[in-house]
């Protein structure tokens, strides 16, 4: 029987092998599997800290208080929303700049924290932010997370009984779109 | 022996309508989409809660790697002296706070149906003037075509697609009655009917492609109002649901979806020889025939056309002359949404339900304004179509204040449109964007859009006209309105590739055919020299391309009786 060994080593030169390319082919895989997730964890947006966190989910709930309609709350905005506001880096640091903001005016009004804040201070400080120049942080705060908060609320159908809104456009439709509204 | 008879890019309105008629006439096609197929009731999901949140699933403005489709050149200055014009909504303020024009959009969609797909089923016929305007009035282009010609082809595709008009409408006088009945007015439509006759103006149903009742195998209208997210039902008239089933049972149709078209290759006769396109798979390709038809749109279309640079045709097919991108026009849009003292539901009924066409007799108005206009009843095609458009858009701040008023005003608001009539200026074209590269690493189209004094003019007109409207029927307060003022937000793109009789001012001969290249010809909206006064084009796009097609068929035959067929 011949020596595969000393075959595999011969004078003429390394020869590939099954062995030797199945080695080659399993390190490239574990090289740009590990290159993957370095990319991945490096340009994922950063999520919030658990203090921004709070502090959005008490701007939510000053956008949208539960009380006589359905809040932020009925319809877990904060989770649905948080998704959309650090979807990318670009957004999630214009609000990290607009939470500071808020920070800094608790600060002026005597409180350690936005989330420490009563309703009236926080309204004011939110309508001074909607008042804002365009392109500031405080603006930009407002704006981004005032409308995903919308849109996200009222596409849920537990808000839309005091509208009197009845139902999706499909599959019913509206045959009955020449009469007048139903009281 | 060549691969086909016809090689069509594009199929929406003008390509499949083209294709609709070379295959009944029994001649082969091959039709290049750059899009794919959509499947109604799995990809326009109006059951859903959150349907206001599903647009058309087709992002015109991004492409699937996030880069943007278009590029758009310099940006006109807006004035202070425009403020009382400027595009606001209660709920978001001032959409455009810098001083100049913001470029929002090109609303076009790639897909078989292209962007009737999300169109609102309008289907106008221009007024015969509108034909006419260089030699009525000295302004834009006159077509080489007579109306009567063109009539003959609107009674073609309408028949075809079920449309559905006012019997006697003496703003678009017709030959021929309407296919169908038209709509009744929606409630909030019809309550806002004192307001026209207010200021002198009569509010018809509209001429739209949607069905009233069973018609063509199609099912009739369900008043979902969403025509925009997509036609679940195939009521609408959308380019895939009236040509295209027709079309492939001739057996005759070879259709490639997602096969982006990349260049016009010409032969030494400086002939169009074919086409090279990306396919699905991402391998190139390449597609010849006798005749190459483009039909991609009023921007893509000039597009390719700069793409396909040779030694014969330096500067582009078809562009000895420059024309090609030029002239680029568009409608006019002006768009007032008010509150209504009483709940109207208009969420209910079909986009663009109701129009007064008393302005849009094309015209020279006594301050030496040119050109008509219409105001339509257009709730729907505003986006006021549930709970999100209210709470985001209409009520301003946020808290329980909101909240009340949202619950206070919710169904009381209604949208009006004026369309316009936006003569071309040297300003306003498609070119070849300088960066901006697609997937394939190509040019992208760039934009460049201006208004005239003319137009604005006539913005002020249109604007004035609905808040009167509105005010004349009690609207209480006006929450939104949106201009092409401080905003270029286009679907009606046209006139880039016209039609003329002089090769120096035009790219196609009064048959649709390239000036420059015999076999090359055009069925898109980049064909019409003028956008009418506020017409939607859809109809007037399907009845040049059946008529295209026409005349390719009689080249052909002519071709195969005298042997001249390559």
């Amino acid at each position: 029987m011949r020596n595969r060994r000393a075959e595999e080593s011969s004078p003429a030169g390394p020869r590939w092998t099954r062995r030797s390319v199945l080695r080659v082919l399993a390190g490239l895989g574990l090289l740009a599997t590990g290159l993957t997730l370095l990319k991945r964890t490096l340009l994922r947006p950063r999520l919030f800290t658990p203090s921004q966190r709070e502090t959005l989910a008490v701007v939510l709930t000053t956008l949208l208080p539960d009380g006589e309609f359905a809040g932020r709350r009925r319809t877990q905005l904060l989770e649905r929303v948080l998704p959309l506001l650090q979807a990318d880096t670009t957004t999630q640091r214009g609000l990290a700049a607009g939470l500071e903001f808020l920070e800094a005016q608790a600060g002026a009004h005597g409180a350690h924290s936005f989330a420490a804040l009563g309703p009236e201070q926080r309204t004011t400080i939110l309508t001074a932010c909607a008042d804002a120049a365009d392109g500031t942080p405080e603006h930009f705060l407002y704006r981004t997370v005032r409308d995903r908060a919308m849109r996200v609320h009222y596409a849920d159908p537990s808000t839309w009984g005091p509208l009197r809104f009845a139902h999706p456009p499909q599959p019913r439709g509206y045959p009955d779109y020449w009469t007048a509204p139903r009281a | 022996m060549p691969d086909t008879d016809v090689v069509i890019v594009g199929a929406g309105a003008g390509g499949l309508a083209a294709a609709w008629r070379l295959t009944t006439q029994g001649l082969r096609v091959v039709l290049l989409d750059a899009g794919r197929y959509y499947t109604p009731f799995r990809d326009y999901p109006q059951t859903a809660a959150d349907f206001e949140l599903r647009p058309f699933p087709y992002d015109p403005v991004r492409d699937e790697a996030g880069r943007p489709r278009y590029g758009f050149g310099s940006a006109q200055p807006v004035g202070a002296e425009w403020d009382r014009y400027r595009s606001f909504n209660r709920g978001q303020g001032r959409f455009v706070t810098a001083g100049h024009r913001h470029y929002h959009q090109y609303a076009h969609v790639r897909g078989v149906g292209g962007s009737t797909l999300h169109f609102d089923g309008e289907a106008h016929r221009y007024h015969p003037h509108a034909l006419e305007m260089r030699t009525r009035f000295g302004v834009g282009a006159d077509w080489p075509i007579p109306f009567a010609e063109l009539e003959r082809y609107y009674d073609t595709v309408e028949e075809q697609a079920g449309v559905a008009a006012p019997a006697a409408n003496p703003w678009r006088p017709r030959s021929r009655p309407p296919v169908l009945p038209a709509h009744p007015l929606s409630y909030a439509s019809a309550r806002l009917r004192a307001g026209f006759s207010a200021i002198g103006a009569s509010l018809l149903p509209n001429a739209l492609a949607i069905l009233p009742q069973p018609y063509g195998g199609r099912p009739p209208c369900n008043y979902c109002n969403s025509c925009a997210a997509g036609c679940p039902l195939g009521d609408k008239g959308s380019a895939d649901v009236v040509f295209l089933p027709a079309a492939l049972a001739t057996g005759h149709l070879d259709l490639r979806p997602n096969a982006v078209a990349l260049q016009i290759e010409v032969d030494a006769r400086g002939r169009a020889a074919a086409v090279v396109y990306r396919d699905a798979g991402g391998t190139m390709q390449r597609v010849g025939g006798p005749y190459v038809v483009l039909a991609a749109g009023a921007v893509e279309t000039p597009r390719l056309l700069l793409l396909s640079e040779s030694t014969r045709f330096p500067h582009g097919v078809a562009n000895g002359a420059g024309q090609v991108g030029r002239h680029l026009t568009e409608t006019l849009f002006w768009w007032s949404i008010g509150l209504l003292p009483d709940r109207v539901d208009a969420h209910r009924g079909v986009p663009i339900d109701g129009t007064a066409w008393d302005f849009a007799v094309p015209q020279a108005h006594a301050d030496g304004t040119v050109g008509g206009f219409r105001v339509s009843t257009a709730h729907g095609a505003a986006g006021l179509r549930g709970p999100v458009a209210y709470a985001e858009r209409l009520v301003p701040g946020f808290g329980l204040a909101h909240q009340r008023r949202l619950a206070e005003i919710f169904g009381h608001a209604v949208a009006l449109l004026a369309l316009g009539e936006w003569f071309p200026n040297p300003q306003t074209y498609v070119d070849l964007d300088p960066r901006l590269r697609d997937g394939n690493g190509l040019p992208a189209a760039r934009i460049t859009s201006h208004l005239g004094d003319n137009e604005r003019r006539l913005l002020k007109r249109m604007a004035d006209t609905t808040r009167s409207v509105l005010a004349a029927a009690g609207a209480t307060e006006l929450v939104e309105e949106t201009s092409a003022l401080d905003l270029f937000s286009a679907s009606h793109v046209l006139g880039t590739c016209r039609l003329g009789r002089d090769p120096a001012t035009s790219v196609a001969d009064a048959d649709g055919f390239a000036h420059e290249v015999p076999n090359l010809a055009f069925a898109d909206g980049s064909l019409l020299p003028s956008s009418g006064s506020g017409d939607s084009p859809s109809l007037t796009i399907m009845a040049l391309a059946v008529r295209t097609a026409d005349r390719l068929i009689e080249r052909a035959r002519g071709s195969e009786r005298d042997g001249s067929v390559r």
